[in-house]
């Protein structure tokens, strides 16, 4: 098959030349035969074999041949044997012969070929093909001359890509799983080859002669037949082997068979020799088949030898005489062939193993097979996903075609609509060219101007460097004098500071004392450093800032501090001063975790960047170009001069303390100007400037010099009353503090007397009586002054105990009683509620008041006037036993009321106070503000409600009214919720709550999602016998007018305090509930003392008992 | 009374110990009855939910906590060194806020507020928490990480930090602003003769900082086996974790542990040396940062707070919160840390920065259990959120009632 330009033999095939390979291709074939000739070129041996009655299949890879060939072929593929899919175009069809004329050696692989076609042969068909011989004597003469060159045509042929001898072309076959039945040689004479022109004239006779006896070197192609090997490829290659073999042996026994038995065994021995060389890849089994078998031969040799010894005595070079000697050489060899027989068995052994080995290794095989068949199965649906993907790609493809042809027809109107617009700039392209000439004129004019003013700039340049120069002379001077400072004054502080460490021990208060010491050195230290401030300030004064001197100034102080480095190259010259930190210094440079690398650099040729190198690492570029009009001043020759200040900070993280070596060059874009570098060496200094404040002492008020006792009562400590005994005992102001605790609950509070120093007395549960308690306490109190707290009381402040007991320095002051701070987690109704009350109280600054006639004053002028706060109140303790508590409940109040009449005075403090609140749940504020308005009314004669005209007869119509209220604060609560709080709004809230509270709900909804006060008004219902039967007509309802009368109250204090109730819904809620339980409670304390006027004392009901207690 | 709290930032974004001082003094006024409104600056320009107010200025009302807060931000850059900006001065009369009184909590940003109020002649209150009114910087720190005791009229600045000269005008500006108020508080001694040493003339009223002790949960018994300590605070390099980190390495303690609480994200390349330092040593942990509710767990879990500052602390509201719980505290001699701090009474100091000093206290809790039980049981617990509100009801309601 021939891959470049055809280079046919344009000649009829004649079948009487039998020098020509095409006859014998021919003849090879045979006469009406099923052929398959690969590469037929123009199709002369084609027709030659239709016309001996052969039915041809042609394979040509060149069009052009292959539509001339086809006219004599009876089927023509046009392809590259190499990668065509004979399955496709051959399908199952098989040949008689298949020819390859002049085509292997065009091939890339021919053994490929061969293999791949070896099943469209029959089974009794053979291949004939034709290849040359490049062991030609032409070829081996050229080579003598060193002339390997490809030709246009022949055994050097340029499209050649392989070149056989026999030997070659047999293994081909071979290998490639056939047989060679046949080589004719086509000869051409060593002269006479082709287009060679081989002079035989010109080399040694010896040499030509030796070329024209070798056979070989005459052949100038080889024409071969060969079948399939049947046999598989193993065994094939045995029985080469033995056919080789044996013809080897053979041929150099027949030599010396003759001459001698020892040479013949020597042979044998080569022979064996020979072959382990020659076919290294034979196994070991097949040798010993082999070796059984050369040893039969010889067996059976030695034999005839000795047979033909026996008959021909007349043989005289025999060099066996004797029969023993035969005798013992055939028992040497028997024994010889016994070994090997032993090793053949073992061979063989091992062969049987290996076969094991082999099968398992198929069955694995074909596991594998099977694994890849399924995933070959998963990609073919892959595959047709893919297809599918694909599919819809191309319809994309051809909407965005289309899209892309629409863009198209806009983008031409465009480009009119761009042309008319060129043209019209065109037009004022003119009418602008005119005007930039009159521009230009301007602008000469104003570069005259320009030059003027830079004459004048660059001379306000010069003055205010001058100026920069001695500012900056005064600031280095400064500095100066700040590293005096800092270092002789940390020098001192920490070599002390060392000392007391070592002389003083844990515990003795070192601290305080070490800063005292430093307070004093620094004081002592800074007035040293102000004399030498003022001699170095006369110093500075005396000091002439000639300009002329900067130069030397600048020098002078490089010596001490850095080097100056000057380069000269290439006619340039380049100062660097590296300013800080010392190079080559044996003095350590303090730094914390950074350092500043400074200095400057002048140069006539341009600067580019300045980079830092700390231990040869390279840390960054500086930053280049920072004012030095010093250095400016002392080069004035040299550009950018005035900026040539360079600084960069460096980072030495773990490597502060030592030695480093530093380096710093200046560069241009391509070449280094100047470099400096040197050892700097760096200590810690984790501080820079640390200014030690005078530690603040706290300044005591004078101490008040009297013992103030603080009565606590507690039933179950709270959870911070630690706290609170802390604060007391902290307070200041006052020499001595006694704290008084009264316990009527079982808690063992001996801690606290251990801690805090308090004194406990424990009285029974039953015992205990709101005043009468605390009267006791103070009875049992030592202090001139007595405090009374509760227990969840918290001082604010640490004067507060002072504060009180200096407002009782007022001999009129009967009582100082402070504010409550509602603590910070406090609910929304307990901080409504004390706003509500200071408000009505008019408590919002430090009063003191009393009137002389307390008796005669409104309930409410009366209540703000006498008010005491037993959450926090002081009294004298020779004032408080005179008076005392009395009563039961609202103690403070009814002492207050005393007080008031016998003439005291009453503190009321706002500036300070106490932090007291509670969270308590709807039930507790029910009863609390049933037992507060019982007390109270009885206090200052509240005027009740006249329930009788309000048609409310009996504790069942009010408590009927309360539920209506209750389902209507109910029904309100759902829609506040439905409607979301109305987006927060505090108005809109309200308005909802009091459009539903007026609706009389025919609906009751008398359990809320608040189970405690669900519950206590289950209670009341049970003890007052309401059924909820009798549900007679109210023209109005004295409760909803309370609780929206105290609604009104909570929604003022909300849009005081709160824009929105965002994120308070809950709690607004449960104020909501938490109000109507204190309206409930009020309700019916009202119709209590309403009926009381009535009813005997004790005839005041269970119910009256069940709200009073715990309270 | 109507008070109008001003902060440089806020809730929900912002939250160290300035944000959390205004929050709680504004819940705590609300409590006591008075209507407080907080006004504070975005930064962040991408910030949403903004409506336009005027010029640049757009604003963000919103609740915080029931607290009611209106953000203003200026889609522009600004440095943030300048004190007075007539664009902010100009929005915030447009917005028109009405109150009884201006109490400043950070000047940062909206500095220019006060000077409206001047002229409105709005009583005003200024807490100073930080050295921003002093330092461009904020910190007092100079470019090497280097201690400053102040500008010295701007020229400090200049030498020092590489300010352009017109700092100076900076500091005029903050003294002006000082001048404006009615009345200059700050937490600690410290801050106070800071400022007055640095030319403020007027009077400054210390007014200790306080802790809200609904997030304090003192459960602990104190008889932990092992050494904790604590580490809480932005992890940048003033607040000094590098130094704890060089000391307790240098600590051959192995069941003494150390936690470290706070974000990495502030400084992401010194968060990376302190992972880096503190690389193979299974004792420290990086806990990152934690909402304020969290507090008492985590101060459950420590024994000691380090607090190694290496600037000038003013009064860590971190240092109050440990003490709250009961924690002693290792803090850095600096700052308003010793006006708290006594060593060897509730807690231990050291000399600022020195990490082998750092490292032979933690030794010495280390060995000695007994130590951390004495500094433990001399703990007076900070005071309250309610009593400092107390302090500025009063300063307040003298201001109005002039």
């Amino acid at each position: 098959m021939q891959e470049s330009t055809p280079k046919y033999i344009d000649k009829d095939v004649d079948l009487r030349e039998e020098g020509d390979s095409r006859t014998q291709q021919v003849l090879m074939v045979g006469e009406n035969k099923k052929v398959l000739e690969v590469g037929p070129a123009s199709g002369y041996v084609t027709r030659a074999l239709r016309e001996r009655g052969c039915h041809v299949t042609c394979i040509e890879i060149e069009t052009k041949a292959a539509r001339v060939a086809s006219k004599f072929s009876n089927k023509m593929i046009c392809g590259n044997i190499e990668t065509l899919d004979l399955g496709k175009v051959l399908r199952r069809e098989k040949f008689d012969v298949i020819l390859f004329g002049d085509v292997l050696e065009h091939l890339k692989d021919p053994g490929a070929v061969l293999r791949r076609l070896r099943p469209h042969l029959k089974s009794s068909g053979h291949v004939v093909a034709t290849v040359p011989n490049i062991a030609h004597g032409s070829i081996r003469l050229l080579l003598l001359d060193g002339i390997f060159d490809s030709q246009r045509t022949g055994i050097m042929d340029s499209t050649h890509l392989h070149f056989y001898t026999r030997k070659t072309i047999c293994e081909l076959f071979r290998e490639s799983g056939y047989r060679v039945q046949q080589i004719k040689e086509i000869k051409v004479p060593i002269s006479a080859a082709e287009n060679l022109k081989i002079d035989l004239g010109k080399y040694p006779q010896e040499l030509v002669e030796a070329l024209e006896s070798d056979s070989e070197a005459t052949v100038h192609q080889f024409a071969l037949t060969a079948i399939p090997a049947r046999m598989s490829t193993r065994a094939r290659i045995v029985s080469e082997h033995r056919t080789l073999v044996t013809r080897e042996l053979r041929s150099k026994m027949s030599r010396r068979l003759l001459s001698d038995p020892l040479s013949m065994l020597l042979g044998l021995y080569s022979a064996r020799e020979d072959l382990q060389k020659a076919f290294p890849e034979v196994r070991k089994g097949d040798y010993g088949r082999l070796i059984d078998w050369v040893s039969n031969v010889i067996k059976n040799r030695t034999d005839a030898y000795r047979l033909f010894l026996r008959h021909a005595p007349w043989y005289d070079d025999n060099p066996i005489s004797s029969e023993p000697q035969l005798e013992r050489l055939r028992e040497e060899l028997l024994s010889r062939i016994a070994n090997l027989e032993a090793h053949s068995i073992t061979l063989e052994n091992e062969l049987v193993s290996q076969r094991k080995r082999a099968t398992n290794l198929e069955n694995e095989l074909q596991a594998r097979l099977k694994a890849a068949v399924s995933e070959r199965d998963s990609l073919s649906t892959e595959l047709r996903s893919i297809r599918d993907r694909e599919a819809s790609l191309e319809n994309e493809v051809a909407r965005t075609r289309e899209h892309a042809a629409n863009l198209e027809n806009e983008l031409v109107s465009q480009r009119k609509h761009a042309t008319n617009l060129q043209s019209q700039l065109a037009l004022s392209l003119e009418d602008g060219l005119e005007r930039r000439k009159e521009l230009e004129a301007a602008i000469a004019e104003r570069e005259l101007i320009n030059t003027s003013l830079k004459e004048r700039d660059s001379r306000i340049r010069e003055l205010e460097a001058e100026r920069h120069s001695v500012r900056t002379n005064l600031i280095y001077a400064r500095l100066e004098l700040d590293g005096i400072k800092s270092g002789l004054g940390f020098k001192i502080i920490r070599f002390y500071g060392g000392i007391i460490d070592r002389a003083l021990p844990d515990g003795t208060r070192r601290g305080e004392f070490k800063n005292i010491v430093k307070v004093s050195l620094s004081i002592a230290s800074s007035q040293g450093i102000a004399t030498m401030a003022s001699l170095a300030f006369e110093k500075l004064k005396r000091r002439e800032f000639r300009l002329t001197r900067n130069y030397a100034r600048l020098a002078d102080r490089q010596t001490g501090s850095s080097e100056l480095v000057a380069t000269r190259m290439e006619g340039h010259q380049t100062r660097l001063t590296v300013e800080s930190p010392l190079l080559s210094s044996t003095k350590p440079t303090l730094v914390s975790r950074t350092a500043m690398v400074s200095g400057w650099v002048v140069s006539d040729k341009p600067i580019d960047e300045v980079r830092v190198y700390l231990d040869d690492e390279f840390l960054g570029l500086a930053y280049y170009g920072l004012p030095r009009p010093d250095v400016g001043l002392a080069f004035p020759t040299y550009p950018d001069a005035l900026h040539s200040g360079f600084q960069k900070l460096i980072i030495l993280d773990e490597r502060v303390r030592g030695q480093h070596k530093l380096r710093i060059t200046v560069q241009t874009r391509d070449a280094i100007l100047c470099e400096a570098d040197g050892v700097v060496s760096f200590e810690d200094s984790p501080l820079g400037e640390f200014v030690q404040f005078p530690l603040h002492e706290t300044q005591h008020t004078q101490n008040l010099n009297t013992r103030v006792s603080v009565i606590i009562l507690t039933k179950t400590p709270p959870s911070d009353f630690d706290y609170s005994l802390e604060r007391i005992r902290n307070q200041i102001g006052v020499s001595e503090i006694e704290i008084v605790i009264i316990s009527s609950g079982p808690n063992d509070l001996s801690y606290y007397a251990k801690k805090y120093g308090a004194k406990i007395i424990t009285i029974s549960p039953s015992e205990f009586n709101h005043a009468a308690t605390r009267t006791f306490a103070a009875e049992n109190a030592t202090g001139e002054y007595i405090a009374f707290l509760v227990d969840d009381a918290i001082p604010a402040g640490n004067d507060l105990l002072a504060t009180m007991v200096q407002t009782l320095a007022d001999e009129d002051v009967g009582a100082v009683t402070v504010r409550q701070i509602p603590r910070s987690d406090s609910d929304l109704l307990y901080c409504q509620s004390m706003w509500w009350h200071y408000r009505m109280l008019g408590f919002n600054h430090d009063r003191i008041v009393g009137s002389e006639r307390i008796d005669e004053l409104a309930p409410e002028k009366k209540r703000a006037i006498c008010q005491i706060d037993d959450v926090c109140s002081c009294f004298r303790r020779q004032t408080f036993l005179k008076y005392k508590y009395a009563g039961g409940y609202a103690e403070d109040l009814e002492l207050g009321i005393r007080l008031a009449r016998g003439g005291y005075k009453i503190a009321q403090l706002y500036s300070v106070g106490v932090i007291h609140s509670h969270n308590r749940p709807p039930s507790y504020h029910l009863r609390r503000s049933y037992v507060d308005f019982m007390a109270l009314s009885r206090l200052l004669n509240y005027k009740v409600l006249n329930f009788v005209a309000w048609s409310v007869s009996s504790e069942k119509d009010l408590f009927d009214l309360i539920l209506r209220t209750y389902s209507s604060l109910n029904f309100a609560v759902d829609e506040l919720r439905a409607s979301q709080f109305h987006g927060y709004d505090i108005q809109e809230c309200f308005k909802t709550l009091r459009d539903q509270l007026q609706v009389h709900m025919v609906a009751r909804k008398t359990r809320s999602q608040n189970n405690d006060l669900d519950n206590i008004l289950h209670r009341i219902g049970e003890m007052i016998g309401y059924d909820g039967t009798e549900s007679k007509e109210f023209s109005q309802n004295p409760v909803t007018e309370g609780y929206v009368g105290s609604l009104g109250v909570f929604q003022e204090w909300l849009i005081n305090t709160h824009k929105s109730i965002e994120n308070l819904e809950e709690e607004f809620v449960d104020t909501l509930y938490k109000l109507f339980a204190i309206q409930v409670g009020h309700q019916l304390a009202q119709f209590a003392s309403h009926t009381e006027s009535k009813h005997r004392e004790d005839d005041q009901n269970s119910l009256g008992r069940f709200l009073s207690q715990g309270i | 009374m109507r008070i109008l709290y001003l902060v440089h930032q806020f809730f929900p974004k912002y939250y160290t110990g300035t944000e959390r001082f205004t929050l709680g003094l504004a819940k705590q006024m609300q409590k006591m009855g008075h209507s407080p409104t907080v006004l504070t600056y975005e930064m962040d320009l991408d910030e949403i939910g903004f409506e336009h107010l005027v010029g640049e200025v757009h604003i963000k009302p919103y609740t915080y906590q029931s607290v009611p807060v209106v953000a203003i931000k200026r889609m522009s850059r600004r440095t943030r060194y300048q004190v007075f900006d007539t664009e902010i001065e100009q929005a915030f009369e447009r917005l028109g806020l009405e109150f009884d009184l201006l109490h400043v909590c950070h000047p940062l940003w909206l500095g220019s507020v006060v000077r409206s109020c001047k002229k409105r002649r709005i009583p005003s209150v200024l807490t100073l928490t930080d050295a921003w009114l002093l330092c461009p910087r904020e910190t007092l720190l100079d470019t090497s990480f280097r201690l400053c005791s102040g500008p010295e009229a701007g020229s400090r600045c200049v030498s020092n930090c590489g300010f352009p000269s017109d700092i100076r005008q900076r500091y005029k500006d903050a003294m002006d602003l000082l001048e404006m108020v009615n009345l200059v508080t700050t937490s600690s001694h410290f801050t106070a003769s800071l400022i007055k040493r640095n030319g403020y003339k007027g009077d400054v009223r210390v007014i200790r900082h306080s802790i809200d002790y609904r997030y304090v949960s003192r459960t602990t018994d104190g008889t932990q086996k092992e050494l904790v300590l604590g580490f809480i605070g932005t992890i940048m390099w003033h607040k000094g974790l590098h130094v704890l980190l060089r000391a307790f390495r240098k600590v051959r303690a192995p069941t003494t542990k150390l936690r470290i609480y706070g974000s990495l994200t502030h400084d992401p390349t010194y968060a990376r040396e302190m992972l880096e330092m503190s690389r193979g040593d299974s004792r420290i942990r990086f806990e990152g940062s934690f909402e304020i509710e969290r507090l008492p767990e985590i101060m459950q879990n420590i024994s000691v707070l380090v607090i190694p500052s290496v600037y000038y602390e003013n009064y860590p509201l971190v240092m109050l919160a440990a003490l709250a719980h009961g924690i002693p505290v290792i803090g850095s001699e600096i700052g308003g840390i010793p006006e708290v701090i006594k060593h060897g009474e509730n807690g231990m100091l050291f000399e600022a920065g020195n990490s082998d000093e750092l490292a032979l206290l933690i030794e010495q809790i280390a060995e000695r259990n007994m130590v951390i039980e004495k500094l433990r049981s001399n703990i007076v617990p900070p005071r309250r959120i309610e009593e400092e509100a107390l302090d500025y009801e009063n300063i307040y309601m003298k201001l109005t009632s002039k």
